[in-house]
């Protein structure tokens, strides 16, 4: 909006702390773009600050602030400056856009809109082409990237079709930089595969000239084992057709086609009949293209020089693997077979066709909500492939659920299923089986046990015929690179809740699994009542006088956390849920905390059960057995041992006292331990009704409102929203909450004061030594306990404070490191 | 400030004469609410009074407030006069319907009819302006005049060219009206012009002929019942269809050609040559009252507004995109479509420019788009929720001018200070510890506290 006559208002003048608690990103675009005035960089802010009433309470990535004003000098205009955002109003709208369902910018931003009549399709299309972004009700958004193209033609998507079918969904017409972008992204990708077809190697494409191209390479005609027939013919077959593909790209085609033919004009407009046309065209094309597959043997033994030449940096034909386990004679098979009552929900059934799309099985990434159904999904594919499996999970707890789970869907028997854990060293009977162990096992470097090692050897020396990988968000990429390179393994399977897409970790899990083959939408899942439908709510706690005095002192920085936890006003808005939801409606509730002592301190003044990381594994399975089936309890203290993988369907509402600053992972993989659907109460048949709770509970002008807001940011993208509480305490009226005197509190205050500072810290003693070091985590403290490997010890979560108050852990205050021993202490003190 | 809520801040006999007119009776009676209405309809056929007594039981208990506001407002329009009945004990209160305003709407009711039925030849009608023109024209006056407010375009909307006559002084009109201050080069948006963007096309209108009545009146020495009365006549026609200007006098030409300026009508010109005149729909706001006004706004909604605090607005008018950018930091635009997200920043840069957190989700519930119009409530709660707290927590500091008392004699006075201090009202803040005890009082009470200091020591 031009014009050199815009008016000028002033903006408020910001405190200048919250001003300098802004975040400013600098942006990709060049700094001279904007007035220089304006550029001006301020500190990032430090968890360590003291930040007032969550000053970066931001709708969308607080990374995005680009520019504020932070003087009274500065002014807003309301025609804002044209490079504050991006303008495409250039772009050309189609004549028939309102029957069109999505937006396509030239910076790769998508948006859907979920009530056209076509969603659907274009859902099913857009989730296998790009990333999704935030997924709330009405417009979806999402982004094309590299990788999510990879993955797109990795299913069986080859360029044309994307930009057909994009430009057929598009409002607009396509911008010519996402044409670009695409045909660069896809250009080589997915051209060859590296299938194992009857133990031996095959380099297939259904391009020949691709074929004698890479021949030329001296590499590849080394390893090239001719064919006895020719000189240099391929050996062509006949290949399935990419059925999910297909069907992707056929179902938005007939969906427009129906559109069209049954729309509310009618006669179809010129521009109608050419869609249908160009669609009929376009099946045919996809239905011819795809029959032929040419391809040629390698040596075995050089695999991995050949998969190394076709690399970005070499030839540039990354080479997708495939496993043609049908073919496969040398593996012995596994007499495995779903149960017959086993019935697969349209996601699992979709993530399926995904991975076996053309008859072979495909190495990737699934993602689901947690309890969707993940297990199953695994299961389904072990079923599908029948050979040896090898799954690899978080912990002992999981190891014995997913055991659980495969009796419960298959027909495999106990000899049949080995744990190994550093309790169990099992190995199953007869040529094949399914082996469930933890990461850490696996991937252990230090001596082991001779029965141990004897394990390791029979894992190692196996060719597995699919490795399963539960979590796959919470290993990092060093183990899985070890856990990679000691397993062979045909088909790599990952399942999991959240793959938080701005860690660097994605990339790695990209090339070291596989690419994302399906992400299911955590709403529509909600609707159809394959989830819980969850109330999510952030409870703001006043902090009370003496405690806020104490929170702000300097020298209580260390102390700050617990502070903020043991906030009396918190203490008694947790047992008023606790009592509300106990005694009102009758739910089974877990409490969080991640912090130790404030876990101990409230589970004990409520009498109720708690588990951390020192509980022994008997006394975790007995408390979680007694809370599932014992009316007695029905509450239930947790650290962050069971963030993941523990598997309380009972358990229906969720509070969180304390969380691991602003892991946006730790709250979804939280709120997933209450996902699992629940079956309505009597009497409750509305299908939108609330059936799960989740709390977090924040004590107001502290640094937990900003890192609550930062740690939702995932679940508001997947289209949940927190409701703010502001007044929860003044609704308990009457009840009969403890701490409500000053002396009690002043009681609790003086305990929480004299607590040691490693106390005072988050739960850290937990993380095993040798495995799970990244590079920031050298700062813990850490107990090299070898006992609780089996644990739930491979947690790590990504965002760490970065802030001052992360001083070595290691030395204690004079600055010399700690003795074994002393360390033994202070955890004996714990 | 409306129509009606205009009309209560003039002079009892210039709405006296202002009822004369039956246009006028008929356009308070659809601006009223719907239990005002329902009153004034009851007594309308009665000649006699009624007792206040009497009206006082029309409603229960449970909805006194509503009816207080509907007598009051009724009286504040001189619709109910005071009178008196014969009683048991002599006389009491009674209410009767303004005379005037009772024979105009009796005549309204039972003989009425609308303006512009009369023959319109055939030549006209195929000159008339086509609906989707006239909305066209309409809003791209309307929207020049609001686009011209906020400082997007340089040019108030323009005269049409087929109306002869002295132009309208928009800067006049929105100075006069508060919402800017200066003129042409010099122009910049009031606070009150932020709010006044936000409000609904009807608040709107009338805020600006409101301005437009009192200076036409200066100008042309008219007497307040012509404009008006033309306004609110040309609000009884039907959209479309056409009238004459030559059929018009000289004042009212005038009038014309600066609606016509303002998108309220029309012109064109026959094909023998005459001028006619269409009204547009913004016409239709000048009698509709607020109720019907609501009603068209909910088909032309536009914005959707997600639980993850982004706003799409199906839109591509700049002016839309404008006033959205007064709340939302703009993420991208694209030909038929504004994204922006809702962040602290952008609201609180909208607090600042004098908007407040209702008036801005009123705004958003009251474009919705009809897919979610319907839903319940139409903007997230959530997002509401956050849209109030981010405006309470600009007001969570009050400042109060104080005075602090130290040095007291001795810790008996200072506790007999804070007492008092207290039982005033006025008591602040106190350190019984420091010295012989420190006391903040509200500067308010300092008179009174340093008597009463004074008389205990």
């Amino acid at each position: 909006m031009g014009g050199p006559s815009k008016f000028k208002i002033k903006l408020p003048s910001f405190k200048p702390e919250l001003a300098e608690s802004i975040e400013v990103k600098e942006s990709n675009k060049p700094a001279q773009e904007k007035p220089a005035k304006r550029v001006r960089k301020r500190k990032a802010p430090s968890p360590d600050e003291y930040i007032p009433v969550g000053a970066e309470i931001e709708g969308i990535g607080a990374d995005d602030i680009e520019e504020l004003s932070e003087n009274e000098d500065e002014y807003y205009k309301l025609g804002a400056e044209d490079d504050e955002f991006k303008d495409y109003a250039a772009l050309k709208l189609k004549p028939d856009h309102a029957n069109r369902p999505l937006w396509v910018c030239p910076d790769g931003r998508i948006f859907l809109e979920t009530f056209s009549p076509v969603y659907r399709q274009a859902y099913d299309f857009l989730i296998a082409i790009a990333e999704p972004v935030c997924r709330p009700e009405c417009v979806h958004e999402y982004v094309l990237t590299p990788h999510s193209l990879y993955a797109a033609v990795s299913i069986g998507l080859n360029t044309q079709t994307i930009i057909t079918v994009l430009n057929r969904l598009s409002k607009v017409q396509l911008p010519p930089e996402i044409n670009a972008f695409i045909q660069e992204s896809t250009g080589n990708y997915g051209k060859v595969k590296l299938v194992l077809h009857r133990n031996k190697f095959w380099v297939e494409s259904p391009y020949p000239d691709i074929l004698r191209a890479l021949l030329k390479d001296e590499v590849i005609k080394k390893a090239h084992v001719a064919a006895p027939e020719g000189k240099s013919g391929f050996t062509v077959m006949a290949g399935l057709t990419e059925q999910a593909a297909l069907d992707l790209t056929k179902e938005v085609e007939m969906a427009e086609v129906e559109e069209i033919a049954d729309g509310s004009n009618p006669e179809p407009d010129a521009a109608a009949v050419d869609l249908g046309v160009a669609a009929a065209e376009a099946l045919a094309r996809a239905e011819t293209t795809q029959r032929e597959l040419h391809s040629f043997e390698i040596e075995p033994s050089q695999v991995e020089h050949v998969k190394a030449r076709c690399l970005p940096g070499g030839l540039n034909y990354p080479m997708l693997e495939e496993y043609d386990f049908r073919n496969d004679t040398v593996n012995p098979d596994l007499n495995i077979e779903l149960k017959p009552h086993v019935q697969h929900r349209p996601y699992q059934e979709k993530s399926m066709a995904k991975m076996f799309g053309n008859g072979r099985a495909r190495s990737g990434i699934i993602v689901l909500p947690c309890g969707a159904g993940k297990s199953l999904v695994g299961i389904t594919a072990a079923a599908r492939i029948k050979k040896s499996v090898l799954c690899l999970v978080t912990n002992s707890v999981s190891v014995d659920q997913w055991k659980h789970q495969f009796k419960l869907w298959t027909n495999l028997q106990d000899h049949q299923i080995s744990r190994f854990t550093s309790d169990q060293k099992e190995s199953f009977a007869g040529v094949s089986g399914v082996t469930i162990t933890t990461y850490t096992m696996v991937s252990y470097s230090g001596r082991r046990s001779e029965e141990s090692a004897r394990v390791m050897d029979e894992i190692a020396s196996r060719e597995w015929g699919l490795l399963l990988l539960d979590e796959v968000h919470v290993v990092p990429a060093q183990m899985f690179r070890k856990v990679i390179g000691i397993v062979k393994a045909h088909c790599k399977l990952g399942l999991t809740a959240t793959l938080v897409r701005e860690d660097e970790r994605i990339s790695d899990l990209n090339f070291l699994i596989g690419p994302k083959l399906y992400e299911a939408n955590w709403l529509d899942l909600t609707r159809a009542g394959h989830i819980a439908n969850v109330q999510c709510a952030e409870v703001w706690c006043p902090m009370t006088k003496e405690f806020y005095r104490e929170y702000l002192k300097k020298d209580n920085a260390a102390r700050r956390q617990l502070l903020y936890v043991m906030n009396p006003n918190k203490f008694q808005a947790c047992q008023f849920l606790i009592q509300y939801h106990e005694q009102v409606r009758g739910d089974k509730i877990i409490v969080f905390s991640d912090n130790i002592f404030a876990l101990r301190e409230y589970a004990q003044r409520l009498r109720k059960p708690f588990i951390y990381g020192g509980t022994s594994h008997q006394e975790r399975t007995r408390v979680l057995a007694a809370f599932k089936r014992s009316a007695e309890v029905s509450t239930v203290f947790l650290s962050k041992v069971g963030d993941n993988s523990i598997d309380i369907p009972e358990a229906n509402v969720l509070i969180q006292i304390s969380s691991h600053a602003g892991s946006r992972r730790q709250e979804a993989q939280r709120l997933g331990r209450i996902l699992r659907a629940k079956k309505g109460k009597p009497g409750s048949q509305a299908a939108d009704e609330f059936n799960a709770f989740f709390y977090t509970l924040v004590s107001k002008d502290t640094q937990e409102m900003y890192y609550s807001t930062k740690r939702q940011q995932f679940l508001i993208d997947q289209g949940y929203s927190f409701k703010v509480i502001t007044n929860l305490l003044d609704a308990a009226g009457g009840a009969n909450l403890q701490l409500s005197t000053r002396d009690e509190q002043l009681d609790v205050l003086a305990k929480v004061l004299a607590a040691g500072e490693e106390e005072a810290g988050v739960e850290v003693a937990d993380v095993t030594d040798d495995v799970i070091r990244t590079k920031r985590a050298l700062a813990q403290r850490t107990t090299g306990n070898l006992a609780k490997l089996s644990g739930a010890d491979g947690l790590t979560y990504m965002e760490y404070d970065t802030g001052k108050a992360q001083k070595p852990r290691l030395t204690t205050k004079s600055g010399k490191m700690r003795h074994i021993m002393f360390r033994k202490h202070a955890q004996g003190k714990l | 400030m409306d129509f009606i809520s205009w009309l209560e801040t003039l002079p009892a006999d210039t709405v006296g004469k202002l009822y004369t007119s039956h246009w006028a009776c008929q356009a308070v009676l659809r601006g009223l609410t719907s239990l005002a209405k329902q009153y004034v309809i009851r007594i309308l056929f009665l000649d006699v009074p009624v007792a206040t007594s009497v009206v006082d039981s029309w409603t229960l208990q449970s909805s006194k407030s509503k009816h207080t506001t509907a007598v009051n407002r009724l009286k504040g329009l001189q619709l109910l006069l005071p009178s008196t009945v014969p009683s048991k004990d002599g006389k009491a209160q009674a209410y009767i319907l303004h005379p005037v305003f009772r024979e105009q709407l009796r005549w309204a009711v039972s003989k009425g009819r609308n303006v512009g039925t009369d023959e319109v030849p055939s030549t006209v009608f195929d000159r008339a302006p086509s609906r989707d023109q006239l909305t066209q024209y309409a809003q791209q006056q309307w929207e020049t005049l609001m686009l011209y407010l906020v400082g997007s375009v340089d040019r108030p909307p323009s005269p049409s060219p087929l109306i002869k006559g002295p132009k309208l002084d928009v800067d006049k009109i929105l100075a006069g009206a508060h919402l800017m201050t200066g003129s042409k080069k010099s122009r910049s948006i009031q606070e009150q012009g932020f709010r006044f963007l936000l409000s609904d096309t009807y608040s709107q209108l009338w805020r600006l002929l409101r301005v437009y009545i009192a200076t036409g009146e200066e100008r042309s020495r008219a007497p307040l019942g012509t404009i008006l009365n033309f306004l609110l006549q040309l609000g009884f026609r039907d959209v479309g269809s056409p009238f004459a200007l030559a059929e018009l006098d000289d004042i009212q030409r005038n009038i014309a050609g600066d609606m016509a300026q303002l998108g309220l009508i029309m012109p064109f010109s026959a094909k023998d040559g005459s001028l006619w005149l269409a009204p547009t729909r913004l016409a239709l706001a000048l009698a509709g009252g607020n109720s019907g006004q609501l009603q068209h706004e909910v088909t032309d909604g536009f914005i959707v507004v997600e639980t993850n605090y982004r706003v799409y607005a199906y839109t591509s008018s700049l002016l839309q995109t404008a006033i959205l950018r007064l709340f939302t930091r703009c993420e991208c635009v694209l030909p038929n479509l504004f994204v922006g997200v809702l962040t602290r920043e952008s609201i609180s840069g909208a607090l600042a420019c004098g908007l407040n957190a209702d008036q801005i989700v009123l705004y958003l519930r009251q474009h919705a788009h009809p897919h979610v119009a319907s839903r319940t409530p139409v903007v997230p709660e959530v997002v509401a929720d956050q849209v109030r707290l981010w405006q309470a927590d600009t007001q969570r500091v009050q400042h109060n001018s104080a005075i602090l008392y130290d040095d007291f004699p001795s810790p008996e006075v200072f506790r007999l200070s804070a007492q008092k201090a207290r039982a005033l009202g006025v008591w602040l803040w106190e350190d019984p510890k420091a010295g012989m005890g420190r006391l903040a009082v509200l500067e308010s009470g300092h008179q009174a506290m340093r008597e009463y200091i004074k008389s205990i020591k």
